[in-house]
Order: C-alpha cells, then sequence, then structure tokens
C-alpha cells in the first residue's frame, strides 16, 4: 500500500482549526444543566449512601466499638464469624426462611391470582381480602400470631386443639415450631401482594394465544404449562427475588416473636435470622465491627443469589 | 480589633455569661411513665434553681442502647442518661460516661451508705470506679392463689411437693415469667444452692460447680417434668386469674398492675420470697436502671449536683409518692431504708423489704455481657435437649473464662 500524503506534510503537526476539549471537560460543558439540576440529590446520595457503605466496608476491617478509636484487624471480622455458631445458625434460620417464605408465597400467590384474577365482585372483593394482611403488616400481623399460636388456653390454635380433645402444643415455646411459624407469618403476609404482581402479568398475556390453543385442542393444564407459565416468566422470576431478598432482610417477625428481655434469636437461638443478629451484635454488644463484616457477607450472598436467578431465569432470553 | 474577631470575642463573652440559664438534658429508658416519676425531682431542683431549665424525655428500652451510641458519637444530646445496669461499666469503660468515683468521690460514697448492696455490686467495675449510680430497682417475687395454694412454698423440697398436688388436682403448677427458661430465670437458683457465676474475685468461671450442676438439675425438671409453659414471656396475670396455674415468679412490678388491672383475682392472692434452696439462702434475681452522666456534658458539675439532689430523703419520698399517683411502683435503688414509702398493703411490703436484702443483681466481671448468650445456651440445651447439666454448664465456664481473658485485659 502506497502512502497518498504529500512528502511535505509527512512528519508535520497536525493543524487543527482548535484544541479538541478532554472528554471530562466536555461532558460538563455539554451536560452542565442536567448536572446542575441532579447535584442536590447526588450530593444526598453520596453522603447518605455511597459514605454509610464505604464507611461500614472499612469498619468490617475493625475492632470498633461504637466509642472508641476504630483499630484495623484485617479479615479477622470475617473468620471470627464465619467460625461462629451462632453466624451458622442464624444462616441456616434464614436459608429455611427464604427457601420457604419466598416459594410458598411465590406459589400461592399465582394460585390465587388464577382463582381470583377475574373481573368479578367477587374476585375483586376476595383480592382485596387476600391484600389486605400486605397493608396491615408489620407488628398488628405479628401481634396476632402470637395470640394465635400462643401456648396458653387463649391461643387460638390450641383453643382449637382442645375442642377436638388434642393436648396443648407448645408453638412459641419449642425451638422446633420457630421457623415454619415464621413462615406461615412471612407467607400469609407476601402471598396477597404477590397476587397482584401475578394478576398484572396474567392480563398483559394476549388472550388470543389461549383462544389459539384451544382450538388446537389444547386442555387448561397444556395452556398453563405451555403458555402461562412460560409467558410470565419475567414477572415470575421479578417476584421471587424480591421475596428472596425481602425473606433474607426480613428483621421484624423474627425480633418481636423470638426475643426476649435477656437475648435475641428465642429458644436455642431457633428464631435468630442474619439480621437479627447483626442487630445484637452492634447494638446490643458494640461489636460494630463484626457487625459490619456480617452486613458485608449478607450482602454479597444476596447477590450471588440475585446473580444465580437472573442466570436461571435466562432473562435476556426473554423478550 | 479587626471587626471578625470583635464579633467572635463579643458571641463567646456572651455565650459564656454567668446569668445565662443552664439546660440539663435528661433521657430516661422506659415508657411514657418514666419521665412522670423523675417530674418531682425536677420540680423541686427547679425551685431551688431557678434559672436551670431541664429536657426530660422517655427513651423505649428496645432503643435505649443505639440512641446513646449515636449521642455519643455526635457527642451531642442528653447530659443525664438512666439505663439498664449492664450500660455503666459497658458504657463507661470506653469513655462514653463520666467516672464519677474519680470525679464525684463524695457523691459515690454518700449514695454508697444508702443503696441496694446487689445493685452497687453490679455496677461496680473490678478496678473499683463507678460511671453511674443506681437509679430505680425490680426484683423477683412469687406469687400465689390464696385460694389454690393455701401455705406457699418456702424450699424447693415444698415447691415440688406443692406442684405435684396443683399437678395431681389439674392445676399447672407454676409459672415463670421474667428470665423464663434462661440465665435470668435460672439465677437465684443458683444462688439459692449456694453458686455462683464467677469466683469473688472474677478470677474465673464457677457456674459448673456441683452447686451449679444441683440448680440447674432442679431448675430443668420445673419445665421438662412439671411442664412449666417456655413461650418466651407468658402471661402470668392472666395465668392466675384464670386459675390455670397456682403459682408464678416475676418482678415486683405485678404487685401494682394485678391490683388495679385484675379486679377478679382482688383478696385471692399473696405473695412471698422465692423458695430457700441447700444453701439455705432465698436469693432473688434484682434488675432496674443507673443514672450517670454522659461524658461530652458541658455542665457536668450541674449534672452530678442534680444526681446528688435525687438521693437526698425530700426528692426520693417526692418520686415515690408522685409513682403512687401515676398507679405505679417505684422503688428507689439509691435509697433502700425508702421503699418503705410504697404504697402496698403491710404484709406484701414486708415481704418485699425482707425479698431486696437477699436479692443479687448480674454480676460485674470483664466479659459477663459477652458470655449471657453462653449460659442461656447451658439452660436451654438442658431444659430443651435433655443435655447433662455438667457437660452444658462446662461448655458455658469455657465461654465465660474466654470471655474474661479477652475483656478483662
Amino acid at each position: 500500500m502506497t502512502n497518498h500524503v504529500p512528502a511535505s506534510l509527512q512528519g508535520a503537526a497536525p493543524t487543527t482549526p482548535y484544541r479538541r476539549a478532554h472528554p471530562v471537560r466536555r461532558f460538563l460543558a455539554q451536560h452542565a444543566p442536567a448536572l446542575g439540576l441532579t447535584l442536590p440529590f447526588l450530593i444526598l446520595f453520596a453522603l447518605f449512601t455511597i459514605w454509610p457503605v464505604l464507611r461500614s466496608l472499612y469498619l468490617s476491617f475493625t475492632d470498633y466499638d461504637a466509642i472508641s478509636t476504630p483499630t484495623l484487624v484485617g479479615t479477622g471480622n470475617y473468620r471470627a464469624l464465619l467460625s461462629d455458631p451462632r453466624f451458622v445458625k442464624a444462616l441456616t434460620n434464614t436459608a429455611a426462611y427464604m427457601v420457604g417464605t419466598s416459594l410458598l408465597s411465590t406459589a400461592l400467590g399465582l394460585l390465587l391470582a388464577l382463582v381470583f384474577g377475574g373481573q368479578r365482585l367477587s374476585d375483586q372483593i376476595m383480592r382485596a381480602c387476600f391484600f389486605l394482611p400486605s397493608v396491615a403488616g408489620g407488628v398488628g400481623l405479628i401481634s396476632v400470631f402470637k395470640w394465635l399460636f400462643s401456648s396458653e388456653d387463649f391461643g387460638l390454635i390450641n383453643t382449637l386443639r382442645q375442642w377436638l380433645s388434642l393436648d396443648p402444643v407448645r408453638f412459641l415455646g419449642a425451638p422446633a415450631y420457630a421457623v415454619p411459624i415464621l413462615i406461615a407469618l412471612g407467607v400469609w403476609g407476601l402471598m396477597g401482594y404477590n397476587m397482584i404482581l401475578f394478576v398484572a402479568g396474567l392480563r398483559s398475556i394476549p388472550g388470543d394465544i389461549y383462544e389459539a390453543a384451544a382450538i388446537d385442542g389444547a386442555n387448561p393444564r397444556q395452556r398453563f404449562w405451555k403458555i402461562t407459565l412460560p409467558l410470565l416468566r419475567p414477572t415470575l422470576l421479578f417476584v421471587l427475588v424480591t421475596s428472596m431478598i425481602g425473606a433474607f432482610q426480613e428483621f421484624f417477625s423474627f425480633y418481636f416473636l423470638f426475643s426476649d428481655t435477656s437475648n435475641v434469636g428465642g429458644i436455642l437461638d431457633s428464631g435468630l435470622s442474619l439480621v437479627v443478629y447483626l442487630y445484637d451484635l452492634g447494638f446490643r454488644h458494640l461489636q460494630m465491627g463484626m457487625a459490619s463484616a456480617l452486613a458485608w457477607i449478607l450482602f454479597l450472598m444476596l447477590f450471588a443469589l440475585t446473580l444465580l436467578n437472573l442466570k436461571l431465569g435466562r432473562i435476556n432470553d426473554i423478550d | 480589633m479587626r471587626p471578625p474577631f470583635a464579633a467572635l470575642t463579643l458571641t463567646a463573652l456572651l455565650t459564656a455569661t454567668p446569668a445565662s440559664a443552664e439546660k440539663l438534658t435528661i433521657w430516661v429508658v422506659g415508657d411514657e411513665t418514666t419521665p412522670k416519676i423523675m417530674q418531682p425531682a425536677v420540680d423541686l431542683y427547679k425551685k431551688d434553681h431557678p434559672n436551670v431549665t431541664f429536657e426530660v424525655r422517655a427513651v423505649p428500652g428496645d432503643q435505649a442502647f443505639t440512641k446513646y451510641l449515636a449521642a455519643l458519637a455526635s457527642r451531642t444530646g442528653p447530659d443525664i442518661i438512666t439505663g439498664y445496669l449492664s450500660y455503666g461499666i459497658e458504657i463507661g469503660k470506653k469513655g462514653g460516661l463520666l467516672n464519677l468515683q474519680e470525679k464525684y468521690p463524695a457523691l459515690v460514697s454518700s449514695v454508697r451508705k444508702t443503696a441496694n448492696k446487689g445493685i452497687l455490686e453490679s455496677i461496680t467495675a473490678t478496678d473499683g470506679n463507678v460511671y453511674a449510680l443506681p437509679y430505680d430497682l425490680t426484683v423477683q417475687l412469687m406469687y400465689y392463689r390464696k385460694d389454690l395454694v393455701p401455705a406457699p412454698p418456702r424450699t424447693w423440697a415444698e415447691l415440688t411437693a406443692t406442684l405435684d398436688k396443683l399437678r395431681a388436682g389439674n392445676n399447672k403448677g407454676l409459672v415463670q415469667q421474667w428470665g423464663n427458661a434462661g440465665w435470668v430465670g435460672f439465677f437465684p437458683y443458683l444462688k439459692q444452692a449456694g453458686g455462683n457465676l464467677y469466683d469473688a474475685k472474677c478470677a474465673q468461671a464457677t457456674i459448673n460447680s456441683p452447686a451449679g450442676v444441683t440448680a440447674l438439675t432442679y431448675y430443668a425438671q420445673l419445665y421438662t417434668k412439671y411442664k412449666g409453659p417456655t413461650d418466651g414471656w407468658p402471661d402470668m396475670e392472666q395465668s392466675l386469674e384464670n386459675g390455670d396455674y397456682a403459682l408464678g415468679m416475676t418482678g415486683n412490678w405485678s404487685l401494682q398492675s394485678i391490683r388495679a388491672g385484675r379486679p377478679k383475682l382482688a383478696g385471692k392472692w399473696g405473695i412471698t420470697m422465692l423458695p430457700k434452696g441447700p444453701a439455705g439462702k432465698s436469693t432473688a434475681f434484682e434488675g432496674g436502671s443507673l443514672i450517670g452522666i454522659m461524658s461530652y456534658t458541658k455542665v457536668p458539675d450541674l449534672a452530678a449536683d442534680f444526681i446528688k439532689q435525687l438521693y437526698s430523703t425530700r426528692t426520693t419520698v417526692a418520686m415515690i409518692k408522685g409513682a403512687n399517683e401515676l398507679g405505679t411502683l417505684w422503688l428507689p435503688a439509691g435509697r433502700q431504708d425508702l421503699v418503705t414509702q410504697v404504697n402496698l398493703p403491710a404484709d406484701q411490703k414486708a415481704v418485699l423489704m425482707r425479698q431486696l436484702s437477699d436479692s443479687d443483681g448480674p454480676p460485674n466481671c470483664p466479659g459477663w455481657e459477652q458470655s449471657g448468650d453462653a449460659v442461656q445456651k447451658a439452660v436451654q440445651q438442658v431444659v430443651f435437649n435433655g443435655a447433662s447439666p455438667k457437660a452444658a454448664l462446662d461448655d458455658a465456664a469455657k465461654t465465660m473464662n474466654a470471655n474474661l481473658s479477652k475483656y478483662g485485659k
């Protein structure tokens, strides 16, 4: 290939009519008004979100009691946590709660949406009834469950058992029942909310697909497995991921049902979750470094879980 | 002088003027009643010091520690706090509370003369430092239905004999509320058996002594053999009222609330001391709260003077009477001699005074705060999993000794 540049120009400095601005300066010049408008938010975001997150990462490598100056301990907090039986117990409880709550609330939410997803008045009333616990949730719902499962005669379930001549059961006073009761409470609070999301998802599926399938001879079961479920996959994935994340971060039900004056976590830590343990370490035992390390472990687990869910759902393949 | 400097100097002079009113901000742990209980003390102090203003605020128990830490981190907030017994040494040793022993020794020594001994021991650090003083106290008592238990049990043997009799007659027996199936519930039995959590010098854990094993064996059977309810906080008052249980154990707070809220029990209930164990003691667990001065306060002397006034006869009696009018029971931990002023029937007052003289607070040994969970676990391993009391207590002692070494340095 020959060089077409005239010899007189070869080696000479390129002549430009103006100096090209630095990319950052050019970006600032182009977007100055937008940046100006978003600056207050960016400052607050940096101050109240980015800074605390980075600070907690730093604290997770220190021994810090919230009063004295933090001292660096390397990965000591992480190593201590991973060999701590209470951490393992909290992780086991949280995992069981997460799997139970997210799967059951998703399945029951879908079932409710299929049954009560119509436009009839009765469907709307039933949807409102099932959605109510997610609106009136929190401490109120926990108090109701505390009364339902009380070991004493005024506990509703034990009263029913007595009518059937069965012995009362210590639901809230035996380690074996802690996680199942928490799952029941979580599912009760969440399934109505999931139902609403599924109803919206179901309505976005075009009706003519079902009509075509019916003409082709597909029975209701086949229509559900071959049409409804595949087309509902983005909603299903969203519901599952948010339910799992919510379950992993659950605090109130564990804390209000099972903590007492002398410890959190209930009998033999049967009601100890990761977030409750984080609170226990940080705010009852002043081990802020350990609590920060636990927060980061929690974050990494949730991050991995979400990635896995996205991978399994092959969200990118869905148009 | 240049104008900015002049303005600064003027501002500094104005803010430092002695005539300016001084303010004390006080955060008291508890519900909305707790500031009202302190109000008579505030009123009396303001009467003597008209230029002092007050802001007294309640801090819910489950949020107190967090709020105090936030105040310490920002060095703004209350000048005086009340808190649970563990707060004094824990926050004080880290520099969050003033060392009262060092800064106001006369105040500490005068309170020592009149305060409840068990609480005093709990809040005095092993090096002798005191970061907060006793404010109020609560103590475990045994409640019983007079119509179902004509003679309340006085010893461990009598307790189990009474439970046998009650259960044979279809009564459920004993409901333990405060510290149920945990270390607070086990603590009095340990003491009654002659045992202790640590030795006298806090050099090592002694929970796994023969007395400890005897105590845990006895305590566990109240749940395993006698089927005591294991819910975190069973409703003792309701259980006594409907007659399901004839005996109950909880703090002195029920003395007032049964009278006010359980009219069906009127004339049917009484209190007695906890049963005597093999060591011949009826020791009960006592808790309560303490009062201290935040290290960052700008008015330490004023705060100390206000606290000093809290222990005067005039103020303490006014607070007890104020609490009586509010329909609550307030026991002054710093003036045990004035507990007689509480509004109770004579027989109940006599039992309360006797139980207070045989009661103990949580230990003051280093690392105890980090070891409570291990003792809790040992107790529950025996109660719920049928573990051997000796093995469970050995495990707890191991953790306690490790924490003694770690936090005792």
